[in-house]
């Protein structure tokens, strides 16, 4: 089945083990096959990844693009375990990923990563808030 | 004693104590299972993380196994590919040694004859004449019509000194001639004294010779009358027939039987055709018709007789249809029989290594197919096609006896192993990509077992802000940890670092 992309002028893709660089106009294209397809906003760089979950989305990634997805697998593993040891309710995000691993379909658990992502900074903006009445978070409860 | 009324600070003292007991007892209870969550009223949320965490790992085990199994399956087909191949390889050098080694002699194919008794001719002769009388100054003749041709005068008058041997000689002059003015020569008909008593004797020498003797002064002693020859042709019975004759499977030489030029019409006369056809040798006479063929070798020598009809058959004699040479084959040549036997052998080899590749019941290389299932739905799987890799399926035939002494059977065989090859290479590409398919998912199956296994004990907390607080303390750490570095070094060697 192929894919539509459509490039705007200077964008970036990733296809198989190349980068394209479009020109100054706008270009569409059709790719078929089955190398892996990534737009240069999915993309997930060392420097950017600074969060845990960041870091999860970029071992993915490099599974998906790599030719022998098994050198990436332990990296991957230690992170998750990281990730569900500080917050257990993310969980099911995290389950999420790893069926679509454990299906073959990386693309996919690229998508479920960046949900974990979101998940995370909600987490992290939660923290650094510091504690206060929400209408989410319980309140100290004194006994009587 | 009646109502104990507690005041407001026993009341507390003793709410705090009953708390802090029942701490105490959670906490025993957790030290003594080492797990912080023990039951669904210590903390739900974590209880049944947990719980589902131990269940996933225990799903995935099972289909772990079935992975494994599928493996394992995969690794004993690709190991009774390498297998083969060896075999194959070592059938094509047998092969090529026998090729090299010296071929045997050639055939030989014996020579034959196809002979027949014919039918007899006869000559027309008017056998022993009446003695005649010598006298002087008589005229003796008669008259000779030779086929026909009408009747000549034979005669001469003796002299005053009549002697036999003198009419004899002048009888013979004048012969002569009539038998030249009758279109014939003296090869074809004679006049002889009969052997003792004085009298004449006419033969035919020729089997196309009919001749009538007429009466004349009658004193010739001979018996006017008819006399014929029986030839080939009268034989025949009919003019126009052919006898075709092909030799070694060559041109068809066609002999017309007749009287006109070139046919034949006596038996000596075919005997000064068959002189003239190429590729026999040959004879015929009244005793037999014989035709020979000389011995050949490594080429079948052959005679093919047709007679247009069976009159012409029976009146040579001859059997018509193909005759040919028994061949003699050159001894074989051992050094090639006993390398065939060697190439049977390993082709047999091929066949049992075929039937022991398979895994628990599943031969993929026996016509069976796996289906690996990576997920417990059963919507993500592989299907892998078997194939039948026995010496039939690669195209490989057992050499029958004798097979290798001929140059071109071995090359045969050469080009059949060279294409078997090429069908082992193709299949064991393709078996080695599905295998590491199968190894990569079954790895990360295996690592995410354990990691579940690990966090299903290891839950510590459910409260959205110390887990905030943990993940940034987790962001800290990462920063210097191994496995970060390690990530980093693996984005550097992808072509990631083009994106900058």
């Amino acid at each position: 089945m192929a894919l539509k992309v459509e490039l705007k002028p200077g964008e970036r893709i990733l296809i198989g083990d190349v980068v394209i660089t479009n020109s100054d106009q706008r270009t569409r294209f059709l790719v078929e096959g089955s190398a892996p397809i990534l737009r240069e906003k999915d993309i997930m760089t060392a420097e950017r990844a600074d969060t845990p979950a960041k870091r999860v989305y970029l071992a993915i990634q490099l599974m998906y693009i790599s030719d022998d997805p098994r050198k990436h697998h332990d990296v991957y593993f230690a992170l998750m375990r990281d990730i569900i040891q500080a917050a257990p309710s993310a969980w099911q995000h995290i389950a999420d990923i790893n069926n679509q691993i454990l299906t073959g379909d990386l693309y996919k658990a690229l998508k479920q990563a960046k949900k974990l992502i979101e998940y995370e900074q909600e987490l992290l903006s939660n923290a650094e808030r510091g504690p206060g009445l929400r209408s989410s978070s319980k309140a100290d409860r004194k006994s009587a | 004693m009646g109502d104990i009324v507690l005041s407001a600070g026993v009341r507390q003292n003793l709410l705090s104590l009953q708390n802090t007991a029942n701490l105490m007892a959670v906490t025993q209870n957790r030290l003594a299972t080492g797990k912080k969550v023990n039951t669904a009223l210590d903390n739900p949320i974590n209880f049944f993380t947990s719980q589902s965490l131990s269940n996933r790992a225990n799903d995935l085990n099972a289909l772990l196994d079935s992975i494994g199994q599928s493996q394992k399956t995969l690794e004993a087909a690709d190991k009774g590919i390498s297998a083969i191949t060896k075999l194959v390889q070592s059938a094509k050098s047998i092969a090529q040694q026998a090729r090299q080694s010296p071929a045997p002699g050639s055939t030989t194919y014996s020579a034959f004859s196809v002979s027949g008794d014919p039918t007899n001719e006869t000559l027309g002769t008017t056998g022993n004449g009446a003695a005649i009388t010598v006298a002087n100054n008589t005229t003796y003749s008669f008259t000779l019509d030779i086929n026909g041709a009408g009747p000549q005068t034979v005669t001469y008058t003796s002299d005053a000194t009549a002697t036999y041997a003198e009419i004899l000689a002048g009888l013979q002059a004048s012969f002569t001639s009539a038998v030249t003015a009758s279109g014939a020569n003296a090869a074809d008909i004679e006049l002889v004294a009969n052997g003792g008593g004085d009298g004449l004797s006419v033969n035919a020498l020729n089997a196309d010779i009919d001749f009538t003797i007429g009466a004349g002064a009658g004193n010739s002693g001979l018996t006017a009358a008819a006399y014929n020859s029986t030839s080939l042709l009268d034989n025949i019975g009919s003019s126009g027939q052919t006898l075709t004759v092909a030799v070694n499977g060559g041109a068809n030489q066609i002999i017309t039987f007749g009287t006109g030029p070139g046919e034949v019409s006596t038996l000596a006369e075919l005997n000064a055709k068959i002189a003239t056809l190429s590729g026999v040798t040959g004879s015929a006479s009244n005793s037999a018709v014989t035709l020979n063929v000389a011995s050949t070798t490594s080429v079948q020598n052959s005679l093919q007789l047709t007679a247009s009809n069976a009159g012409l058959a029976t009146a040579l004699g001859l059997s018509t249809g193909t005759t040919q040479g028994t061949p003699t084959i050159g001894s074989p040549d051992p050094t090639r029989a006993s390398l065939e036997n060697d190439f049977n052998n390993v082709l047999a080899q091929i066949d049992a290594l075929t039937r022991d590749a398979s895994y628990n019941g599943v031969n993929l290389l026996n016509g069976d197919t796996l289906r690996v299932v990576f997920n417990e739905a059963g919507s993500s799987f592989l299907n892998i096609t078997g194939v039948t890799f026995d010496s039939a399926g690669l195209s490989l035939s057992p050499a029958s006896s004798g097979y290798f002494q001929a140059n071109g059977n071995i090359d045969a065989a050469l080009a059949s192993v060279d294409s078997a090859l090429n069908t082992l290479r193709t299949q064991a590409s393709a078996f080695g990509s599905h295998l590491t398919t199968v190894q990569t998912r079954q790895d990360f199956t295996k690592g995410l077992i354990q990691t579940l296994q690990t966090g299903a004990d290891n839950l510590v907390l459910a409260d959205t802000n110390e887990e905030g607080a943990n993940m940034l303390a987790l962001q800290t750490r990462q920063q210097l940890s191994t496995t970060a570095l390690s990530l980093s070094a693996q984005a550097d060697q992808a072509v990631l670092k083009l994106f900058g």
